[in-house]
């Protein structure tokens, strides 16, 4: 069957059928519309604009909650009937499913409100013999306005398609609906790009390294402090400890003093936290909790998570606290300020160094002290060696990360890849493991002797065999990926990247595109 | 996929109207639907607001795959395609007999769309020729309307005879009555006659209905504008017999 492929068309402004229809006169063919009401809707998105930058808009109105895809559908579900803020929140439907694959941790909040419109015009023959029919969805605020149409070609009139095409593609005039409809869509991104050049001193590429995981840093504070999601404490987190990684690996970058007082002060800033996104880890994981554990340990499990609610209740009120605190701005401005301007640092001996042969040199360095380390891990490594694997793994990603503007991006990138799978399995690894000790913790916390203290036991039993088991898991995973990270073959792609003698026989004239590319952070 | 002829060697006996609302019954209940229209006059694709094929004219129906697909047209409804007959199909017996294997022209003809749809509906034209004989060794089943008078009677027997003596399966043949007045005693008494000696005979029956006979007017299936009157409800009835 040759049906054409349905095409779109965007214009920031009212569809004018009858206009279309004054076109339409010759080929003795109109556009039928239907007088569909106008429905009020909102516009709703995460902080970091997941669905937007997916290239659509989520909306809800009374009866619906749809997600126009501007270069695809529009998938629609009815809207649910009580308040919701994340996708596991909604009832089953399709617009739930791309949801939870977009984003399934971040709440999704009003972006804007707008009046929606929505129709199937029908483009019908002197017969009335509809030939095409057209999806189209109007978006008002004020006075802007923007249209989305969606041609559905109908098999046998593949004229008609290209008919009605020609006339869109004229009035078309392409404009995307959060500028056309001014709406406030997040910019926010917790990856920034990153422009650094590879003759520039250690020093400045450090400092522009250190503002922007700052910003990010600042970024998440009201939402932290508004306790919307989970991910505004877990970004904020990960970007200071980029800053406190960073400026720990550019060894002798900062005077020896100086990052000593900052990492006093991160530690500082840092410790009330560590509660907070460990409870969050556990509710994170709530079912997967249930799930591992056999039905009648399940009140059990309910009494555990209340305490860890309690616990995460307290810690979240001591967060707040402490980012209300004159004290805490006070010390996290001064902190922006003294990178701000790279040579107001007081520098160590290698803060003139060129950028990109001293991180090199750095990366190559990490990664040959990973190798040894890997190298002898074995069923029997004891816990502590495989949390020392995971920590200098931690250290080498974020120092390929921030560097990662001075090398080809697709090489680093598939560097990452393999170091992300490793991490991954570490990560659970330790996650395992630390929530055995938090288990046996809250075992220790709860005093009573009554049926709640022995559903707990016995749930906090279950729970902990079955951690232990698939730590078993992860380390056998472990030592899988392993034999990957430091087989020749990555190990020939990391000489090639970061060998300093090879890059110092080879060196490239520096250009514009090098200061472009991005980093994933 | 399926092949259901609505057919009758009678004329004015409710075949398109059946083979309209039949296809479009069956795609309302989730089948991929073709309606094939045979009868040159083209009746069912002026229900549907088609025009005639222009391309499929001579022997293309048979022996041009491509223009036999491509004048396949999309009808408003849902799952419900339609390949419109056009009046050079008046012709179809004379091509039909210069050809080889003349009896199974029509099967090679619908094999493109195999797959496609799970059921072809084919409206056929009122008479006994070469194309009605492809359409009863191709045919899974043939929907006979059978208006309930002595002509009728006698033209259903003469369908019957005509299978037996060209050796075709005439368990394939389904009647139903169309177009039945119950306020005629006549017809009551045929319907009983037909009945007890046929066991192959529909238990729907379709009414005679001003809101059928306005199909024209609205140039739409009955059940699409009128599917809760009685008479017209009685096609949904009569697709779920079919289908079963």
């Amino acid at each position: 069957m040759n049906l054409p492929s349905p095409q779109t068309f965007m214009l920031p402004a009212g569809i004018h059928v009858k206009k279309i229809n004054a076109t339409l006169k010759d080929a003795n063919m109109t556009l039928a519309g239907n007088a569909c009401e106008p429905e009020e809707g909102t516009v709703l998105d995460t902080f970091d604009a997941a669905v937007y930058n997916s290239g659509a808009l989520l909306i809800q109105t009374e009866s619906d909650l749809l997600r126009l895809c501007w270069s695809g559908e529009v998938t629609s579900q009815a809207a649910p009937e009580s308040e919701w803020q994340f996708a596991r929140d909604l009832p089953r439907g399709p617009v739930r499913d791309q949801l939870l694959d977009l984003s399934s941790l971040r709440a999704f909040t009003p972006a804007g409100r707008v009046t929606i419109i929505r129709d199937i015009l029908s483009l019908l023959d002197d017969e009335q013999k509809t030939c095409c029919r057209i999806e189209s969805v109007t978006l008002s605020r004020g006075k802007n306005i923007w249209s989305w149409l969606r041609t559905r070609p109908m098999r046998g009139y593949s004229d008609s398609h290209t008919l009605i095409c020609g006339i869109l593609k004229k009035v078309e005039k392409p404009g995307l609906p959060a500028e056309v409809l001014k709406l406030r869509i997040s910019d926010y991104t917790s990856k920034p790009d990153i422009h650094l050049s590879e003759n520039a001193p250690a020093r400045t590429s450090l400092c522009t390294i250190v503002q922007t995981f700052l910003q990010v840093t600042r970024r998440n504070e009201p939402g932290l402090i508004d306790d919307i999601d989970t991910e505004f404490l877990h970004h904020w987190r990960v970007s200071l400890r980029k800053v406190r990684s960073v400026l720990t690996l550019f060894k002798g970058v900062v005077a020896t003093e100086t990052l000593d007082q900052l990492k006093q002060d991160f530690r500082d800033i840092m410790q009330d936290t560590n509660l907070m996104r460990d409870r969050d880890v556990y509710f994170l994981s709530r079912d997967d909790y249930f799930a591992l554990v056999p039905p009648k340990a399940h009140p059990g499990l309910g009494i555990l998570f209340e305490l860890l609610q309690r616990d995460r209740d307290e810690a979240f009120e001591k967060v707040k606290a402490m980012l209300k605190s004159k004290a805490y701005k006070q010390q996290i401005k001064s902190i922006q300020k003294l990178f701000e301007n790279p040579k107001a640092l007081p520098k160590g001996p290698q803060a003139d160094a060129p950028s990109k042969i001293f991180a090199a040199n750095l990366v190559l360095k990490r990664y040959k002290k990973v190798c040894r380390l890997a190298g002898n891990i074995t069923d029997k490594t004891p816990d502590e060696t495989i949390h020392e694997l995971r920590i200098q793994c931690k250290k080498l990603r974020y120092l390929i990360e921030s560097a990662q503007p001075l090398f080809d991006d697709n090489q680093v990138k598939s560097l990452l890849k393999t170091l992300k799978g490793l991490q991954e399995h570490l990560g659970s690894f330790n996650d395992q493991s630390v929530q055995q000790a938090t288990l046996a913790e809250c075992l220790d916390r709860y005093p009573g002797t009554g049926p709640d203290a022995k559903a707990l036991a016995e749930s906090i039993g279950a729970l902990t065999a079955m951690l232990y088991r698939k730590q078993l898991e992860e380390r056998r995973m472990i030592i899988e990926n392993l034999s990957r990270f430091y087989s020749p073959d990555t190990q020939g792609a990391f000489n090639a990247l970061f060998d300093l003698k090879h890059i110092a026989a080879n060196p490239k004239p520096e250009t514009d595109e090098q200061d472009k590319t991005q980093v994933d952070s | 996929m399926k092949l259901i002829a609505c057919y009758s060697n009678k004329g004015g006996v409710g075949k398109t109207a059946a083979s309209v609302n039949l296809a479009y019954a069956s795609a309302l209940s989730g089948n991929r639907t073709l309606l094939c229209d045979l009868d040159p006059q083209g009746a069912s694709g002026f229900y549907f607001r088609v025009k005639p094929s222009e391309k499929l004219k001579n022997t293309t129906f048979f022996e041009d795959t491509k223009k036999f697909t491509d004048s396949i047209r999309e009808s408003d409804f849902h799952n419900l395609d339609l390949l419109p007959a056009n009046i050079s199909f008046r012709d179809f017996d004379i091509f039909l007999s210069r050809m080889k294997k003349s009896r199974s022209r029509l099967n090679k003809a619908l094999k493109p769309v195999d797959g496609e749809y799970d059921i072809v509906l084919l409206d056929c034209p009122p008479n006994i020729s070469l194309l009605s004989e492809n359409v009863f060794k191709v045919a899974d089943r043939i929907v006979v309307p059978v208006i309930p008078t002595t002509l009728s009677q006698r033209t259903l027997e003469q369908l019957y005879d005509f299978f037996k003596k060209q050796g075709y399966k005439s368990s394939k043949i389904f009647p139903f009555f169309s177009m039945v007045q119950q306020s005629k005693s006549l017809h009551l008494q045929i319907m009983e006659e037909i009945r007890a000696g046929n066991k192959q005979v529909m238990e729907t029956w379709i009414p005679f209905s001003t809101h059928i006979e306005r199909m024209g007017v609205h140039r739409a299936p009955a059940l699409a504008y009128a599917e809760k009157e009685a008479a017209v409800a009685a096609y949904s009835q009569l697709w779920q017999e079919v289908q079963n």
